[in-house]
């Protein structure tokens, strides 16, 4: 082998540590020798993997071998880099080598510096500093992969490191060393070199000062330190960025005299630095107090125009003193005062008016500057400005004017378009009712023309319904209507319930024993119990259930498996190919003819020979075409086996199914025993399900579970005209179609139809009459009653009950605020637990008088979960038009879509466009919707609003009380919220934003020991400007309460200021 | 991403030494040719204090890369000052293209010498960055824009050379708002981008009818060719006095019509004979189907139109169809 080979094998076959011991070993010739050949190397390894590739992937190899070569590139990265600072002999074309792109490879494992190092230790010194001062200079990032190699290179070699930035950080994120030769010329750069205060941010004071501020401090001199970080500072930067300096500077803690020449710089940090660094700055200012005329009053500009509310404030602090010791110069802190009039916190205006009005004589040449700033406060403290000043007191009328839009005029009711079965650029739900009075009028009108004009639909459809169970989409009954229609019988009901044969599937379990050499064994004592497995599900098994039978199939590790004798009870079984014979001669070669013994299982809800029809012959009830012992059964039987100490070979053997060796002396004999319990032919009597759920099951409803009330409601309409379609007992028109976009049904329409249908002899459908009386309006309708005594029909007599009537009376409705405790939902009440997770409303919905209509009564107005279906998704905006006249009741079935996820709710804007024109009260279940969009400023929301106020319908103080619920138990943020009631009143709903208000103050205001926040304040702000722009009146007691108060905090300002508008009181 | 880089050299570092701050330029086009280091102004700002954190902000938008706040660029990048004669305009884009920053200097600020009017880059470095922070307000501060010679001469000899790259999206920067993609779609912008820029003197404010008069074209059209001008660089547009200015930015005009992804795919469709006129309408036929185009004001049956309405400007097929509407009058002129 030549050192080549002997290299490229080490190479190759990633044996680092050899590999350096051998790199260590050679001579200059053989280094020249070997650099020389390197880079043909990676050519080689690419090409050898490419063809390799290629030759398994001759199709489609390019893709493939470059992962390929990159992976074997990731592995060898480490020898390659090894072998290059072994064996190159430029430094410059060393440092090409180790920063290429095969080998400084990104996915690679980090290089072994300390293995690197011991190989370059064998190169010439003037090599080594070279090409730690280029490698070096090829650092961008302290993360680099070369970074730490570059420092240790850097310190082992001595050389003088280059003046780059990024080497300073890589060299801060490096391991320290003892004695580490590069502190004394990189630790003064950490001042300079861009990026290294970020790479020391996380350094801290506290509970000892960190690693590198303790270096700092303890390497270089006080005065480098101070100067060092006063000069980061004047460069700028961010806050994170500077954390260090600003820890250091407070670790050094400058005396007076130290800062003293500093001062002008420290002044300059004051207007614009990051706030850490200004702070520091303002307390060295501070500390060489008293200044200079000039300084302090450019210290105090700088403060006041901050907008950290806690410098502004020490500025005006300073301000105050200024005056007070030097009133004649108070003249110069005009500029500063007027600058704080304009700052965003309320105490700092409120103070600087104070002071305004304070000194106000020494200000008197100076009025206008100072009534030039009013126009930045708000309108009270301006009011005393000008006041003092003789200005105008303007302002306040302004605001008090404020101009509002009038509300939206109200669109003229629209009617329902025609019927028509072609699809059109309406909402769903229309295009779906329309579809149905089409189709129902249609079959009535010219069976023939509308089959017609259906088949093609028929035939595109490619049938997905068909392979549902249930049908939850409209869309999927309208294809299975108009495939009846086409071609009669094509869409049966689904056959009764009756007794169902069945596969159940084979069983086994094994049991692993030793025995004892030479002696009989003693007979197996018989199982008592075997466990077969299967899911329950309500029904029993018939007479001829074909019995369970056992099967124990026995060998020992002497013979291996095809020793096996299989036995039932006394009698041998046949037993070959692992598999039992009871069906015919061992020797037939028979397909298995049993199929889906893995998938098919008993289920509750899923009849077992559903997809699969149960293939049998006669005679046959077991089926012994399985195999008895499958591996994953002696798959634990052999490991306990080598447990037991059975030679490995010989269980080799017999998991491979070879000829397995005799015994070796002293092993032990273990006994394997199998039982096998066969498939058998079963047959079971599903129980029988309750009348309306045997109709649900056959006309492929969902169980009730899976969808809302509503969607529920409106799958009967679907399931009930399939039933008549197969019966031949369609109505010649479907009573519930609406006449307008609302929903609503004209009560004429509706006993027109009714006529129609009596004098075709056909009763109207439950649902589609159930539906009918929904969508009349509310109120009673007498001559409509009449009419429609007149009409002899069952349905007609029902029609009529309910026009004489007011139609159905409103249930109850409503809903709780509940939150999970452990695994159980619990009230809320009316304040919150400290921590609370999982928020849920609990919908309210109870017939108050049942309407004697069983799917209104029973499948409509049931009341809702508090979780949501999935599949309800689709239908909701159809839900408004089935309850026109009884909004209440849907918005209450949109409740568990609410609360759905952060990223938005189910029910939105458009939804509730169709509760706006129904009819019926609105209660707090509606509120809590609105609210809860309100304050997401979910897109749509302000028109709806405004549309409803317009209506003079908007439950406002029902909103304004939900909103409170909604701020404090979910994530809606108060501060959106005002944006967007803001945005409202705006839009000219400022009235009923009041209202909102008014309802919302007493539950948002923080109670008892909870702490006063800005966002407190500027609810309270924004309710004030409310006020006065509605002129409201009428005292809240619970801002009485705080403007009461005699703290001089932004809040009872607010309070006070609302308090004096909502009383009259002057404030 | 196409990306070009950018090389200039500086024959000293800027410095700001005893109130004097020495803005250091890197060769650009003036007034009165090309210059290596142009010198524009010697004198006094007044304002010292407000000028020096003006440049700041300005260096540091040059700087930032606000959607990786983490991540600073590893280069520096530097403003730019146009000298438009009576004031000192600097200029400067964020790293990301998505923020602009510009500094004008004023005339009342502003107490010295104009030697010549242009655009260059000015040196902004880490110790001149410090010495700027220094400066209060009742420091004096003098600037020169341009060393002069003396200056120059007496330095160590010291030459800063920097590198940057200019991303294509530095450049869409300069071309602004889609909006504008109908005025580029135009060849006779182009002759007209031309002709008016010639007439264009570095003013601080152009004059849209006089160019007209100069150029002797409609003032509809000098507008268009200003699009045209401020897609190359070579005229901005000042918000507050809503009007453009002049300065020449040191990129080529020929990449930026590439650079235009939106104008590239329309000139594409064009030359894939993919439109056909219909009167006022017009079908384009795209690999997703036919889209129909009303050229007068722009609708298009496009998903692309359908979902900003006209807010980002015309889709690539009404660009497409006003080319070759555009082309039809003129072969039927």
């Amino acid at each position: 082998m030549t050192l080549w080979t002997e290299i490229c094998d080490l190479i190759t076959r990633n044996q680092v540590t050899r590999l350096a011991d051998r790199l260590v070993t050679l001579t200059e010739e053989e280094r020249a020798e070997l650099g020389g050949r390197l880079p043909g190397l990676v050519k080689e390894l690419r090409r050898a993997r490419t063809e390799q590739v290629r030759a398994q992937h001759p199709d489609d190899f390019e893709e493939l071998a470059s992962w390929e070569v990159g992976d074997l590139l990731d592995e060898l990265a480490g020898a390659l880099l090894l072998t290059g600072v072994g064996v190159i002999t430029g430094p410059a074309a060393a440092v090409t080598w180790m920063t290429s792109r095969d080998v400084n490879r990104r996915w690679a494992e980090d290089p072994d510096v300390a293995q690197v190092c011991r190989v370059a230790a064998t190169r010439p010194l003037e090599w080594r500093r070279d090409v730690a001062v280029r490698l070096a200079r090829r650092v961008r990032r302290p993360a680099d992969r070369v970074a730490p190699l570059a420092v240790a290179l850097l310190r082992e070699s001595g050389a003088v490191p280059p003046d780059h930035d990024p080497l300073v950080a890589a060299w801060l994120a490096a391991p320290s060393v003892a004695g580490d030769p590069l502190t004394p010329v990189l630790l003064p750069r950490v001042f300079a070199a861009d990026g290294a205060g970020r790479a020391l941010r996380d350094e801290r004071l506290e509970p000892r000062p960190t690693r590198w501020l303790a270096a700092v401090a303890r390497e270089l001199p006080r005065e480098q330190v101070l100067d060092g970080c006063v000069s980061r500072f004047l460069r700028g930067g961010e806050a994170q960025d500077l954390r260090f300096f600003v820890r250091l500077h407070t670790l050094l803690d400058p005396t007076p005299a130290e800062s003293a020449p500093r001062l002008r710089d420290y002044l300059r940090l004051l207007p614009s630095a990051p706030g850490t660094v200004a702070e520091l700055a303002a307390g060295q200012v501070r500390g060489a107090m008293p200044l200079d005329h000039a300084d302090l009053v450019e210290a105090v500009d700088a403060l006041t125009f901050r907008a950290e509310a806690k410098l502004t404030a020490t500025g005006l602090r300073w301000l105050d003193q200024a005056i007070r010791a030097t009133p004649e110069a108070a003249a110069d802190f005009v500029t500063a005062l007027t600058t704080a009039y304009a700052h965003k916190s309320f105490d700092v205006r409120n103070r600087a008016v104070e002071l305004t009005l304070k000194y106000a004589d020494l200000f008197a040449d100076h009025a206008e500057a100072i009534l030039d700033g009013v126009r930045y406060l708000p309108a009270d403290l301006g009011a005393k400005l000008a006041g003092r000043f003789g200005g105008e007191v303007p302002v306040e009328e302004l605001l008090a004017e404020k101009e509002f839009p009038p509300l939206p005029e109200l669109p003229e009711a629209r009617r329902f378009p025609e019927p028509s079965i072609s699809p059109s650029y309406h909402e769903r739900w229309i295009g779906q009712e329309r579809w149905l009075a089409a189709f129902v009028a249609g079959i009535a009108d010219d069976r023939a023309k509308l089959r017609r004009k259906l088949k093609p639909h028929v035939e595109q459809d490619p049938g997905y319904w068909r392979s549902r169970e249930v049908r939850l989409d409209p869309d999927d009954w309208q294809s299975a209507l108009s495939a009846e229609l086409v071609t009669p019988g094509s869409v049966p009901e689904l056959p009764p319930i009756e007794p169902e044969k069945f596969w159940d599937g084979a069983n086994h379990s094994v049991r692993v024993r030793a025995l004892t050499r030479g002696e009989e064994p003693d007979t197996e004592p018989a199982p008592r119990r075997i466990m077969v497995g299967g899911a329950y599900r309500p029904g029993r098994y018939l007479d001829d259930d074909t019995p369970l039978r056992a099967f124990f199939i026995t060998w020992t590790s002497d013979d291996g498996p095809d020793g096996a004798v299989a036995h039932e009870g006394d009698r041998q079984i046949p037993f070959a190919r692992g598999r039992i014979h009871l069906n015919g001669s061992p020797t037939d070669v028979e397909q298995p003819w049993y199929h889906g013994a893995d998938d098919e299982e008993i289920c509750d809800d899923r009849r077992p020979d559903h997809l699969h029809p149960v293939r049998t012959r006669p005679g046959v009830l077991y089926d012994d075409s399985v195999e008895a012992m499958p591996s994953f059964i002696l798959d634990p039987a052999y490991e306990h086996m080598a447990e037991l100490g059975v030679d490995p070979a010989r269980i080799a053997a017999m998991r491979a199914g070879e000829q397995v060796p005799p015994p070796n002396p002293g092993e032990p004999l273990v006994q394997v025993t199998v039982v096998f319990v066969p498939p058998r032919l079963r047959s079971f009597m599903p129980e029988e399900l309750p009348e309306h759920d045997e109709w649900r099951r056959r006309n492929q409803l969902p169980h009730p579970n899976r969808v809302s009330p509503p969607h529920d409601f409106l799958l009967h309409r679907y399931a009930e005209l399939a039933e008549a379609l197969r019966n031949g007992t369609l109505p010649p028109v479907l009573l519930a179609t609406p006449t307008w976009m609302s929903g609503h049904l004209d009560p004429d329409v509706l006993i027109d139809r009714l006529e129609t249908c009596a004098a075709a002899g056909v009763e109207p459908p439950p649902a589609d009459l159930a539906q009918a009386l929904l969508r009349l309006p509310r109120g009673c309708h007498r001559a409509a009653a009449d009419r429609a005594a007149k009409v002899d029909s069952e349905a007609a007599r029902s029609a009529a009950r309910w026009l004489t009537g007011d139609g159905m009376s409103d249930p109850e409705c409503g809903h709780v605020w509940r939150h999970m405790v452990g695994a159980s939902m619990v009230e809320f009440g009316d304040g919150e637990p400290e921590h609370f997770t999982e928020v849920r409303l609990q919908p309210v919905a109870r017939v108050t008088a049942p309407t004697g209509h069983r799917l209104i009564d029973e499948v409509l107005l049931r009341q809702p979960f508090d979780w949501a279906a999935d599949e309800s998704g689709g239908t909701l905006r159809a839900w408004p038009a089935m309850l026109p006249s009884h909004r209440e009741v849907v918005a209450v079935n949109f409740l568990p879509f609410l609360l759905r996820g952060h990223w938005g709710a189910w029910v939105a804007p458009t939804e509730l466009t169709g509760l706006e024109i129904a009819q019926g009260p609105m209660g707090e279940s509606t509120a809590v919707i609105l609210a809860f969009l309100l304050a997401g400023s979910v897109p749509g929301m302000i028109p709806l609003a405004l549309s409803m106020a317009a209506r003079g319908e908007l439950p406002a103080e029902a909103i304004g009380r939900q909103l409170a619920l909604v701020l404090r138990r979910t994530w809606r943020e108060t501060r959106p919220a005002i944006a967007a009631l803001t945005e409202l009143a705006d839009a000219g709903g400022h009235h009923e934003v009041w209202r909102i208000l008014r309802a919302l103050l007493p539950g948002m205001l923080p109670g008892e020991g909870q702490r006063i926040t800005v966002t407190h304040a500027e609810l309270v702000a924004f309710a004030a400007d409310v006020a006065r722009w509605t002129g409201a009146r009428g005292e809240i007691p619970v801002i009485s309460e705080f403007a009461r108060s005699r703290r001089t905090i932004r809040f009872v300002h607010e309070c006070k200021r609302l308090h004096a508008q909502l009383t009259g009181a002057t404030s | 991403m196409t990306s070009a880089t950018q090389a200039y050299t500086y024959a000293a570092p800027s410095s700001l030494v005893d109130g004097r701050l020495g803005l250091a330029t890197s060769g650009e086009r003036a007034l009165s040719g090309p210059a290596v280091a142009p010198r524009f102004f010697s004198g006094v700002v007044t304002q010292a204090a407000p000028a020096a954190a003006g440049l700041l902000g300005v260096a540091d938008v040059a700087l930032a890369r606000y959607h990786q706040p983490q991540a600073r660029p590893g280069w520096v990048r530097d403003p730019v000052v146009t000298c438009n004669g009576d004031r000192l305009r600097f200029e400067s884009f964020s790293a990301c293209g998505g923020v602009y920053a510009r500094l004008d200097l004023l005339n009342r600020t502003l107490d010295g010498e104009v030697f010549d009017r242009g655009t260059t880059n000015v040196d902004v470095n880490a110790p001149l960055r410090e010495a700027l922070a220094r400066v209060g307000a009742r420091d004096p501060l003098h600037l020169g824009v341009g060393l002069d010679e003396l200056v120059v001469t007496t330095m160590d000899g010291a030459v800063v050379e920097k590198k940057v790259p200019l991303p294509e999206r530095w450049l869409r920067g300069f071309a602004g708002e889609g909006a504008v993609l109908g005025d580029l779609a135009t060849d006779e912008a182009e002759n007209d981008a031309d002709v008016v820029g010639m007439l264009l003197n570095f003013e601080p404010e152009v004059e849209i009818g006089l160019l007209a008069d100069r150029a002797g074209i409609p003032a509809d059209r000098v507008r268009a060719a200003l699009t045209q001008l401020g897609v190359a660089g070579r005229v901005g547009y000042d918000l507050s006095e809503a009007a453009h200015f002049h300065r020449e930015l040191p990129y080529d005009k020929d990449n930026v019509i590439l650079l235009n992804p939106r104008l590239a795919k329309a000139r594409k469709l064009v030359d894939a004979g993919a439109v056909h006129l219909e009167g006022e309408l017009a079908t384009v036929h795209t690999s997703g189907g036919a889209r129909r185009v009303s050229l007068a004001d722009g609708p298009c049956t496009c998903e692309w139109w359908w979902d900003h309405r006209g807010s980002r400007g015309p889709c690539k097929h009404v660009l497409a169809a006003r080319i070759v509407a555009r082309a039809a009058v003129e072969v039927s002129r």
